[in-house]
């Protein structure tokens, strides 16, 4: 009888292992019913909160945080003096507006061209530039520390190359971000640009919003 | 009489040379410079932007290197070549001394890549417009193209991640 109560308690201790093994497999592993977002860029799960700022938007009136609030904003910071990745990039998110607007999924959505430059664009000039790629884009800019802050909280790197002169360019990230209704940041947008992609990831990420 | 030979052949070789460089300006296509150049374009300028970027393809069908050191139009004050580095998704653009031109190896200029950067436009640039555009290579000499105008999005192999189609 020992013997059959030996192979019971083999029996038992590998059901048991069995069982914690498979539990903890599904506890570790992300559940399969909610996969990752998978985007063209960075998704955050945990929405990052941006600090309050304050810039000059394309008719002169201050822009805080809270106009990001009850709408989606797509984000762009660069310049206009840019002969190459900003009008590529603004044509991308045109693209992207007006295929959301086809499907008549555009009514909450908003885009942004934030000009790292003050030295050069005026928020008068913005409006005129950001208005020529699509009517529903508008502009800001702001003091240099103001747009620093926001760029940080945006992971959003620029630097204004001085030393080359009346014609100096400016290094600037090429991230669309994506900032939700609650004024936080959901997404980056990590180039290449694709603006069918753009819309699909956007989708996703409002569905799961 | 030796002389008068190198002479005269001289003069036929200039005589000729000229002949290709102004096939080549007339097509922007010339088999004796020996670089092609497909579809030289410049997206039209924005309100309020006074440069500008020409892209095009350039094919260098001879057996020897060249490479692209220039560029010049009476559309702008200046003209320079640029690069853009992408570094952890930076965009940085910076002027370059050449454009290198193997056989084999298409150079491609093109949005988010290398292009001709035409600075301070004399005026600005209307899609539908065409401009002359010349080339300085520093084997095959100088080429005449035309760059056409495009607007923004409308522009020709700008696709990201797309083969130009030829």
């Amino acid at each position: 009888m020992t013997r059959g109560k030996k192979i019971l308690l083999f029996a038992l201790a590998g059901a048991v292992a069995l069982t914690l093994g498979s539990w903890l497999g599904q506890a570790l592993i992300p559940r399969t019913t909610e996969p990752p977002l998978d985007i063209a860029g960075i998704y955050f799960p945990e929405p990052r909160a941006i600090e309050d700022f304050t810039l000059i938007d394309q008719s002169g009136e201050p822009f805080h945080r809270e106009r990001f609030e009850g709408k989606w904003t797509f984000l762009y910071f660069g310049y206009t003096y840019c002969p190459d990745a900003c009008p590529m990039t603004l044509a991308e998110l045109s693209t992207v507006q007006r295929e959301l607007a086809q499907r008549d999924l555009d009514q909450d959505t908003a885009y942004l061209f934030i000009s790292v430059d003050p030295r050069r664009d005026t928020p008068k000039q913005l409006g005129k530039y950001t208005a020529y790629f699509n009517p529903e884009f508008q502009g800001a800019t702001g003091r240099p520390d103001e747009l620093a802050r926001l760029a940080q909280d945006l992971a959003v790197m620029y630097r204004v190359n001085a030393d080359e002169g009346e014609n100096y360019t400016v290094d600037h990230s090429s991230t669309v971000p994506l900032i939700g209704p609650d004024a936080r940041l959901h997404a980056l947008f990590t180039p290449p640009h694709d603006p069918q992609t753009l819309v699909a990831d956007f989708l996703k990420i409002r569905e799961r919003y | 009489m030796n002389r008068i030979f190198i002479y005269l052949t001289a003069l036929i070789l200039g005589v000729m040379s000229g002949v290709h460089l102004a096939s080549a300006h007339e097509h922007g296509h010339d088999r004796e410079v020996n670089i092609a150049i497909e579809n030289p374009w410049a997206r039209e300028s924005p309100p309020t932007v006074t440069n500008g970027a020409v892209y095009m393809r350039l094919i260098n069908q001879g057996a020897e290197p060249d490479r692209l050191i220039g560029a010049s139009t009476e559309m702008a004050e200046k003209v320079g070549l640029h690069a853009h580095l992408m570094e952890e998704n930076v965009m940085k653009m910076r002027a370059v001394e050449a454009i290198e031109v193997s056989p084999g190896e298409p150079a491609v200029l093109e949005p988010g890549g290398l292009h001709i950067m035409l600075i301070d436009l004399k005026e600005p640039l209307k899609a539908g417009q065409r401009f002359p555009l010349t080339l300085h290579f520093d084997q095959a000499g100088e080429v005449s193209v035309e760059v056409t105008v495009h607007k923004p999005g409308e522009t020709p192999g700008s696709g990201h991640g797309h083969k130009h189609h030829h």
